[in-house]
């Protein structure tokens, strides 16, 4: 116990009081600033009293609080499908985006924005674009996982190439389809692709949060067979593990994340690879702490990403997409230079 | 304790093994010995269950292999590969503590006595918290033995479990290799039956009790090491001049010669004593 002890309280006694902080911090910023104490104040009043009818209570309570816990669950929904692909792929460069997940929710999200004027109950209808890239998504990544299945065996290095392979068609048949949209259509493709938690309310979110319980718990239960894994699936199966059901489990607790926050939020790339890695620099690669590293890690960066994209250019927003890639990458490398890890 | 039964395999259109009979005895410890390509580590693979034979059984405790539940066959049979896949760094201390995964009825107290004492055994104390990309080829395969010793906690107190090496002295210096051969005896007297697969002829002399002779994929001979250690049977598999030999005050020990090359073969006087004494 004394090897997992230290990295432990050291992750619970530094990551949850950041994570609080983050999430005050992000619920005070924005174009309509609240000061921290407000924002506590608020927040009380409506734990004690009840709902508060007043002009900073609405702002916090309708728009920013769900957005904030939005991003929080999503950024932790994120980190963790990243270590699954990297526990699966036993690589640390891999990512969901790998098995043409993101891809597939483009391609889908972006022929519903194109054809859905001409069904007009698809375009009244709200959920129709996020059941589409969840289901787009869902469909690529089972379509590469049957291929890659050959007698009951997950072939892994097969999955990667036919991955590439879904996310190039992906990519080529998103071109085409550009290529017929109106300027309407085309904005609007150009948009879910880079992003926004703009759209999140508490609805949404209660139901991203109660479904993303369910996957984080069973990740957590697996930590240890995930560790056995990164030595070798031959190594594994010595061990006990049940190899391809843990591979399955993998990969449809990853997608069924991924796919939530793609088909609610749109592309948010970089988390799901950046995150993990960042996990593993600060305490160690064991999943014991990997895990709930990643959860918290995640749950602060995209709140707080998405908190300069509400600032950067207020009242105007930038896209939560790009702010992840623009402001993790150099932080990875920095991270990585520092550890000398290049 | 595990048995092969006529086994074939065949690997593109290649015949790798054919009419193998093996069984594998509690308190014994067999070595497998043979040329490169002569499916010496397709037996480890069939009886870690990594392949399936094309013909014959492979039976755990009576019943076959393919039928048997992964985590109760992991308790009471570990498996040392030639080489650790390490992509992932890990402590030492971790990779060794991995060895509990199958284990559900140990406290975690006693697994952190047996992740001491393995780390002890293989002499890694002082690297625990090493990470494990950063040691070296020997000290990774030490490291994997402690980890076969932790998982096979519970069948070695019970007497009754299987530990599989493929080329365990590969990468080791000598004191390593003389601990390794003690622990393999050790695990053999808790009552374990030992397989392993070794290249040096003098080592798998002092640590058989049965020797096995694969070539070209059959079992060639096997048996006590006196009945199959035979220096023109030898001789002619490696295609080098083998020759025993018996110091005075010694066990036999072989040597090889041939025409442009001359091994000199070292032997330690006592295998208990780890105290190292070479004689030539």
């Amino acid at each position: 116990m004394k090897a997992l002890q230290a990295p432990h309280l050291k992750l619970w006694w530094v990551l949850i009081p950041l994570l609080v902080g983050t999430l005050f911090l992000s619920l005070s910023v924005g174009a309509y600033p609240l000061s921290l104490y407000k924002v506590a104040d608020i927040l009380k009043r409506v734990m004690f009293q009840g709902p508060q009818a007043d002009i900073d209570a609405s702002v916090l309570l309708s728009i920013r609080l769900p957005r904030v816990l939005f991003g929080a669950i999503a950024g932790a929904g994120l980190a963790l499908g990243g270590v699954c692909m990297q526990t699966l792929f036993r690589n640390p460069l891999a990512e969901p985006g790998l098995m043409g997940l993101s891809s597939g929710a483009a391609l889908a999200a972006a022929t519903v924005s194109i054809f859905a004027s001409q069904v007009p109950s698809l375009l009244a209808n709200p959920f129709a674009l996020p059941f589409a890239a969840f289901a787009g998504g869902l469909g690529i990544t089972a379509l590469v996982y049957r291929v890659s299945n050959q007698g009951g065996q997950l072939r892994v290095d097969a999955m990667l190439l036919m991955g590439i392979a879904m996310n190039a068609l992906c990519g080529a048949l998103i071109g085409l389809l550009l290529v017929i949209a109106d300027d309407a259509q085309l904005r609007n493709i150009t948009f879910w692709s880079f992003g926004s938690l703009g759209r999140a309310d508490m609805k949404s979110t209660f139901v991203l949060a109660c479904i993303m319980l369910f996957p984080i718990w069973g990740i957590w239960r697996q930590r240890e067979a995930m560790n056995v894994l990164l030595m070798g699936e031959a190594d594994a199966a010595n061990m006990g593990v049940r190899v391809e059901r843990l591979k399955f489990y993998l990969v449809t607790l990853s997608c069924l994340m991924v796919g939530l926050v793609v088909a609610m939020a749109g592309l948010i790339g970089f988390v799901g690879l950046v995150i993990p890695h960042i996990a593993r620099l600060l305490f160690g690669v064991s999943h014991q702490t990997l895990v709930p590293a990643s959860v918290l890690l995640g749950a602060m960066f995209l709140p707080l990403m998405d908190m300069l994209c509400r600032t950067a250019v207020a009242p105007a927003e930038l896209p939560i997409g790009m702010m992840t890639s623009l402001m993790g990458a150099p932080f990875f490398i920095f991270l990585l230079l520092r550890k000398r890890a290049l | 304790m595990m048995q092969l039964k006529n086994i074939r395999v065949e690997k593109a259109n290649r015949l790798i093994l054919d009419a193998i009979h093996l069984q594998l005895n509690p308190g014994e410890v067999t070595v497998v010995i043979g040329v490169n390509g002569a499916g010496k580590s397709t037996l480890v693979r069939l009886l870690s269950g990594e392949w399936t034979p094309d013909a014959g059984e492979i039976l755990w405790k009576g019943k076959a292999l393919s039928g048997a539940d992964p985590l109760q066959v992991a308790r009471s049979r570990a498996v040392v590969n030639q080489q650790a896949d390490l992509r992932f760094d890990f402590t030492v201390r971790e990779v060794v503590e991995m060895g509990r995964f199958p284990l559900r009825q140990v406290s975690e107290k006693k697994i952190q006595e047996q992740v001491d004492a393995a780390l002890s055994e293989v002499g890694l104390s002082d690297k625990s918290e090493a990470r494990v990309t950063r040691i070296s080829g020997g000290e990774q395969k030490r490291m994997l033995l402690a980890r076969a010793m932790v998982q096979l906690t519970e069948a070695r107190a019970e007497g009754q479990g299987v530990l599989l090496l493929d080329e365990p002295t590969a990468h080791l210096d000598l004191r390593h290799q003389e601990t390794l051969l003690q622990s393999m005896r050790d695990r053999a007297a808790e009552g374990l039956a030992v397989f392993a697969v070794l290249h040096d002829l003098n080592h798998a002399a002092r640590v058989a009790d049965q020797l096995v002779i694969v070539h070209q994929g059959q079992i060639l001979r096997s048996g006590a090491v006196e009945d199959v250690m035979c220096p023109e049977l030898l001789s002619r598999i490696y295609g080098i001049r083998l020759e025993r030999m018996a110091p005075p005050g010694h066990g036999p020990h072989w040597i090889a010669r041939t025409a442009r090359l001359q091994h000199h073969f070292f032997k330690p006087q006592s295998l208990q004593n780890h105290e190292l004494i070479y004689t030539t």
